[in-house]
């Protein structure tokens, strides 16, 4: 294989002969990771020739150390410096290239500036869960988290239509093409260039709304704060990571509420533990589950040298199950809403830390406001189905029951 | 390995000084670095911070070090010889090993994307543009410096700068630049001005770069009054509107942990003040904005981050 660049083992490192990428692993990720902590700080992946780190204070300090975890050869296990391949944009740039972009999104997807969204997402989000108490007993990732999230981002990126299902599979894709060339990205790569090219045209310029997230890009691109080619890839960006992992964050957030009654119970007692709802759950569920960096000189954790310029797997879902981190009120397989989930790496940490964190806790306090409102009882109605992905975790289904108030 | 989260929060940030040398006529160089040695707030080009100094003067000076040093800052301080406030201060009495109280970093003089860049400096005002310098010769910009002062001893940093592109103009050798005269040989349409020093000479750039007409002009421009010195935390009362509540936010505590510590359930991510997690609505009251998000705090008051920011006014009112 030559998509990446095989290190060589350093001396002492625990050696781990797993597939962090097969369908087993993938189907039961917990289990794995529990597996790894135990291991140590710094952990040998033998067969992609690679290091990984599951405990969170490792995962943490590499995640906001990127002078010396670098992105900019690709966070998936492709190395970029090898393939000569494009590297996406903010992502997977160090400074001074990250920075110019990425202050444009920070603005532009502030909580203040996405104030002017609220009322229609509460108005969207309390029609889904109509329809959903309606019904009764629903899959709640085919009747809450993806309607909503397909319903609000496109539209508020500008891109009018039709046909924005495609967006979950075209995400899906993207985020499978972060692992290795396994029978899992070559599956969902079918029909993608079709996607694409749906993506392509919908942002063309003149059909970007100009009151849009969209518009505001290519404005800041008017002004001289980002390259007009760079504001194209940006809204590009926006429409790719925005969707599937808000879609697996909502899901956690209904599968923890539905599967942990007593905190469902104190949610509705007490709703202002919705704003600790969200963040809990995608501590307890990560919905991205890893991303890669690439040292840029050796690194010492514990007992471990990690040579310069090799790939390092980071496993962030790991992390936020820790115990030596998040044992506190109850252990990190518990969702408590007494937890503060302050800290949590499921949006990363650093400079590269989610720009799009505001915009899914506002979808997720969208649907919690419905639920509180409408919703008595939320019980689990059959057994959750995962989503298979190489990057990204969650569920494929997750059958439930709700009543109304 | 340690989690760091227990050194976050609303404290202020001391600095020990690693570092001071002095690097021109009257220019001293001070290197910090945090007291516990970890990773200090992220910072770009042109930012600033904000330096409390024991005599009870609040000076800001802008960094002039590394951006790939994520363990320290530096910066460059000209001895003003006024007899009073910072400069003579920190020249006469500041020694390695001290410590000292920071606020920010912040950014007033981002450097934005262009294909060319003239950088011009006058004096001390060399120092943001050398981490300027530093991020466009990364990016593989072109630029072109043009930087004044009165005699070579008296300008810092003139060994690390070399090159036709950098001209020097030593006012006791050339006389003083022509600004007009340089920008109209060097303009072009693409190109962003990025100018520091002396007001005057900040003015005649800026009415240089509107003659020649080409050129988009930024200049760094200090705010006028000094933020509040933070060496002094004071406490003061909040009255959280939602919950009925008034609580005492002590000198060392933060309006988040003393919110939390009161049961009321506020949300915070990175506790730094830069992620922008526990923004909380301002009903009354004026908040001292301490967060490395706003650009302009001063242009801000009805909503505050509540994990650094504290209160200028006795009370607050929040709508938590």
């Amino acid at each position: 294989m030559s998509y990446y660049t095989p290190a060589a083992a350093a001396d002492g490192v625990p050696i781990c002969d797993d597939d962090p990428f097969a369908t087993d692993v993938l189907l039961d990720p917990h289990a794995f990771y529990s597996k790894v902590r135990e291991m140590g700080d710094v952990i040998w992946l033998s067969r992609y020739r690679a290091y990984m780190i599951g405990r969170y204070a490792p995962v943490r300090n590499a995640l906001e150390d990127w002078q010396r975890f670098s992105s900019s050869a690709g966070v998936g296990i492709e190395d970029f410096e090898t393939t000569g391949h494009d590297r996406s944009l903010t992502l997977e740039e160090d400074p001074p290239f990250h920075d110019a972009s990425r202050a444009v999104f920070s603005h532009v997807l502030s909580p203040r500036s996405l104030q002017k969204l609220r009322d229609s997402w509460f108005d969207t989000a309390d029609g889904l869960v109509q329809s959903a108490l309606h019904i009764g007993t629903v899959d709640a990732v085919a009747a809450l988290a993806q309607p909503l999230p397909v319903a609000v981002i496109p539209q508020a990126l500008g891109v009018g239509g039709s046909g924005q299902e495609c967006l979950i599979p075209y995400a899906d894709y993207m985020f499978n093409s972060f692992g290795p060339e396994n029978d899992l990205r070559r599956a969902s790569s079918v029909g993608q260039e079709d996607r694409a090219a749906w993506v392509t045209a919908q942002l063309e310029l003149n059909k970007l709304a100009e009151s849009g997230i969209g518009g505001d890009i290519w404005a800041a691109s008017q002004r001289g704060l980002v390259d007009p080619d760079d504001a194209h890839l940006m809204v590009r960006a926006l429409l790719a990571a925005g969707m599937d992992t808000t879609v697996h964050g909502l899901g956690s957030l209904l599968y923890a509420l539905a599967s942990h009654p007593r905190q469902w119970e104190a949610l509705r007692r007490d709703p202002a533990l919705a704003s600790v709802a969200f963040d809990e759950a995608i501590r307890w569920e990560s919905p991205v589950h890893r991303f890669f960096r690439k040292t840029r000189e050796p690194v010492r954790i514990g007992d471990v040298t990690i040579p310069a310029n090799v790939k390092v797997l980071l496993l962030f879902a790991s992390a936020n199950r820790d115990a030596r981190r998040w044992s506190e009120p109850s252990e990190p397989e518990a969702f408590d809403l007494a937890r503060n989930p302050a800290g949590h790496v499921a949006f990363g940490m650093g400079i590269h830390q989610c720009v799009g964190q505001h915009v899914a806790r506002l979808e997720a306090s969208a649907l919690l406001h419905a639920m509180v409102t409408r919703v008595r009882s939320i019980e689990m109605a059959g057994d959750v189905t995962r989503n298979l992905n190489n990057s990204v975790g969650g569920w494929a289904s997750i059958p439930i029951q709700i009543t109304g108030c | 390995m340690t989690d760091r989260r227990s050194t976050a929060g609303g404290q202020r940030r001391l600095l020990e000084v690693t570092d001071k040398s002095t690097i021109a006529t009257n220019v001293v160089s001070l290197t910090f670095r945090d007291v516990d040695g970890g990773r200090l707030p992220e910072w770009t080009p042109g930012s600033h911070i904000d330096l409390h100094l024991p005599n009870g003067a609040t000076r800001q000076y802008s960094l002039c070090g590394n951006r790939w040093k994520p363990g320290e800052y530096r910066i460059a301080v000209l001895k003003e010889g006024h007899g009073r406030g910072g400069s003579d201060f920190i020249h006469q009495h500041v020694n390695v090993g001290d410590r000292l109280a920071i606020g920010g970093p912040r950014n007033n003089f981002a450097i934005l994307p262009a294909q060319h860049y003239i950088f011009i400096a006058g004096g001390i005002g060399i120092t943001p543009i050398i981490p300027m310098i530093d991020h466009v010769r990364r990016l593989g910009a072109r630029w072109e410096l043009l930087y004044g002062g009165r005699t070579r001893e008296s300008m810092a940093f003139l060994n690390t700068l070399q090159g036709d592109n950098i001209t020097i103009f030593a006012k006791n050798e050339h006389g003083r630049m022509c600004l007009r005269r340089e920008l109209e040989k060097r303009s072009q349409d693409s190109t962003r001005v990025y100018c520091c020093g002396p007001a005057e000479m900040v003015s005649d750039a800026a009415a240089a770069v509107r003659s020649v007409g080409r050129a988009r002009f930024h200049s760094e421009h200090f705010s006028a009054k000094s933020p509040p010195n933070r060496l002094n935390d004071r406490e003061f009362d909040i009255h959280l509107a939602r919950s009925g509540k008034t609580l005492l936010v002590t000198a060392g505590s933060s309006i988040l942990d003393v919110a939390r510590g009161a049961g009321v359930v506020v949300l915070s991510s990175c506790e730094t003040g830069t992620c922008g997690t526990c923004e909380t609505g301002v009903l009354a009251g004026v908040p001292d904005h301490r967060d490395s998000i706003h650009d302009d705090p001063d242009a801000v008051s009805d909503i505050m981050y509540i994990c650094v920011s504290r209160s200028q006014s006795p009370h607050l009112t929040l709508d938590l």
